[in-house]
């Protein structure tokens, strides 16, 4: 009787285990927390002053040709960055293609000194490929919402020279080029996310972007034709932006 | 019922929507202004007419009033089209000294502004489901042109603000309230008598700018040199004012952030860097670049 008991036993729980288990099998899985679009890159908008070290090329010898004319100031330098990552999960790490223009204008100068009616301005377009790796683990998975991270890349930047309403010819020479370079570049950025989470939510539900940032950045960039002669386009400066990853 | 009712006012409104439209370079604004020198040139207007002359001929002419009943002794008639013809279009050859002519007028003797209308003009339907016609013909012309003759010339503009340049010369224009255009020319000065005021010489250059852009640049002289500059004010019709007072002004050399960076011994010689490692390089990122923003994002 005790066997018979035993086995009725095993066959209820087995009657009520079994249709589980297949249930099991097909149910669906609700993720904890809310659903987020698949993240594959960024777009960058960044702005900040750019001084090049033209003073500083050798074959001037002390001369200051870029002070005379512009002072201290520096070019207002605006910049486009499209990144794509190639891999997420310690942080981020990808590839970027940034372009940005600049220019700064003052007035000509006339033999004696002063200053002619006329303008002329040094424009630049620096476009750079960079590898980066941002640290976001601690943003995503520790609620901590600041980005450091890192960028390498090469430089290259096309220039010219105007006066008046052309480019500006010395000695034969046309005032205008272009200059590789490398350069380093260091940030943090400061996820957005936090200050208004649904909003956030909503901006990637409705346009997909996932996170969003403002970032302050330190470049050291070497535009010089890696040591060559001429034009030092070279800069180390601080710029500012929005970063939307998406 | 209602569908015959529609298709009533289908045909009705066809017959009430004879319509002619006036188009051509000559127009502009809605006007055909003509200057003294251009009087006896003729201007083409192009004719485009829709729908189908129900009551009466379509009168294409020039009023010197208004666009309703057919053209009198005083008017110009331009073309007359019967009910008969299917033309639909053609073009209007408009003479400002015939429209004076029949008012009496010539292009010498009349010194303001004349005006006529382009008018075209039929006896319409009196309503939208009767087929009885208006008993005086009234306009079927759009837009409403105005023929005008301006022989009047705009004012002279003051004298010109000249600022030396590195071998050209900035010239700054007031434009008086009637001008359209501004013309700046460079002349040669001649010197006065007995050391006197210098005066206008050969014309050396000339240009001309809407008076939207009222500051000229005036390349390709020579620095050191003393120009004479003039300006004059154009209106629409094309009329050219007076000269105005004559400026002076002397190009001057100067250097720009490129000479005095290469007059302090820089050694950049321009060009895009690296030569041909630079297009390879080049080719590299647009290439890096393409693949960067084309990929799709997966969902």
């Amino acid at each position: 009787m005790r066997r018979a008991t035993a086995l009725g036993v095993a066959l209820v729980c087995a009657s009520v285990a079994l249709p589980a288990w297949a249930q099991e099998e097909e149910a669906v899985v609700v993720p904890e927390g809310p659903i987020e679009s698949p993240r594959s890159g960024a777009i960058v908008v960044r702005a900040g002053g750019y001084k090049p070290e033209i003073d500083k090329e050798k074959a001037l010898n002390g001369a200051t040709p870029y002070k005379d004319t512009f002072g201290d100031a520096s070019l207002l330098v605006i910049e486009l960055e499209m990144q794509r990552f190639f891999y997420q999960g310690i942080g981020t790490a990808g590839v970027g293609l940034s372009a940005g223009y600049g220019e700064k204008y003052a007035a000509a100068k006339l033999v004696g000194g002063g200053n002619a009616a006329e303008k002329t301005a040094l424009k630049l377009v620096p476009l750079q490929l960079s590898a980066f790796y941002k640290f976001d683990y601690a943003a995503f998975e520790w609620g901590i919402p600041l980005v450091p991270y890192g960028k390498l890349g090469l430089v290259y930047t096309p220039w010219w020279v105007t006066k008046g309403d052309s480019t500006n010819t010395a000695q034969g020479i046309k005032g205008s080029g272009g200059k590789w370079g490398w350069a380093a570049t260091g940030g943090v950025s400061f996820l957005l996310d936090v200050l208004q989470p649904r909003f956030a939510r909503d901006f990637d539900s409705d346009l997909g972007i996932n996170h969003s940032y403002l970032f302050a950045e330190y470049s050291y960039a070497d535009v010089d034709d890696f040591g060559g002669a001429g034009l030092n386009l070279s800069s180390r400066r601080w710029m500012f932006g929005l970063a939307l990853d998406y | 019922m209602r569908l015959t009712l529609a298709v009533s006012l289908l045909f009705a409104s066809t017959a009430l929507g004879q319509s002619v439209t006036f188009s051509g370079t000559a127009i502009q604004s809605n006007e055909i202004v003509v200057s003294k020198d251009d009087c006896t040139n003729t201007r083409q207007v192009t004719w485009t007419r829709t729908g189908t002359l129900s009551c009466d001929t379509l009168y294409l002419w020039l009023s010197n009033d208004t666009c309703t009943g057919t053209p009198g002794a005083d008017d110009v008639s331009l073309k007359d089209i019967a009910q008969s013809d299917a033309t639909s279009t053609g073009t209007l050859s408009l003479k400002m000294s015939d429209a004076l002519t029949k008012v009496g007028r010539t292009c010498a003797d009349v010194d303001k502004e004349v005006s006529f209308k382009l008018c075209a003009t039929t006896k319409k339907l009196e309503g939208e489901i009767t087929t009885t016609c208006a008993d005086t013909e009234s306009s079927v012309g759009t837009p409403s042109v105005t023929f005008r003759y301006d022989p009047l010339p705009p004012g002279a503009p003051d004298a010109p603000a000249v600022t030396g340049l590195d071998s050209a010369l900035s010239v700054a224009v007031t434009a008086p309230s009637d001008a359209t255009q501004l013309r700046v020319q460079i002349v040669t000065l001649t010197a006065g008598e007995d050391g006197g005021t210098p005066t206008a010489g050969e014309v050396l250059s000339t240009k001309d700018q809407t008076t939207d852009n009222t500051t000229f640049r005036m390349d390709n002289l020579e620095n050191g040199v003393e120009y004479g500059v003039l300006a004059y004010a154009l209106d629409r019709a094309g009329n050219v004012s007076k000269a105005s007072a004559l400026a002076t002004g002397t190009p001057i050399p100067s250097n720009g952030f490129w000479d005095a960076y290469i007059g302090a011994g820089g050694k950049e010689t321009g060009g895009c860097g690296a030569g041909g490692g630079g297009i390879a390089l080049g080719s590299v990122l647009a290439a890096l670049g393409f693949w960067v923003t084309s990929r799709r994002k997966q969902s």
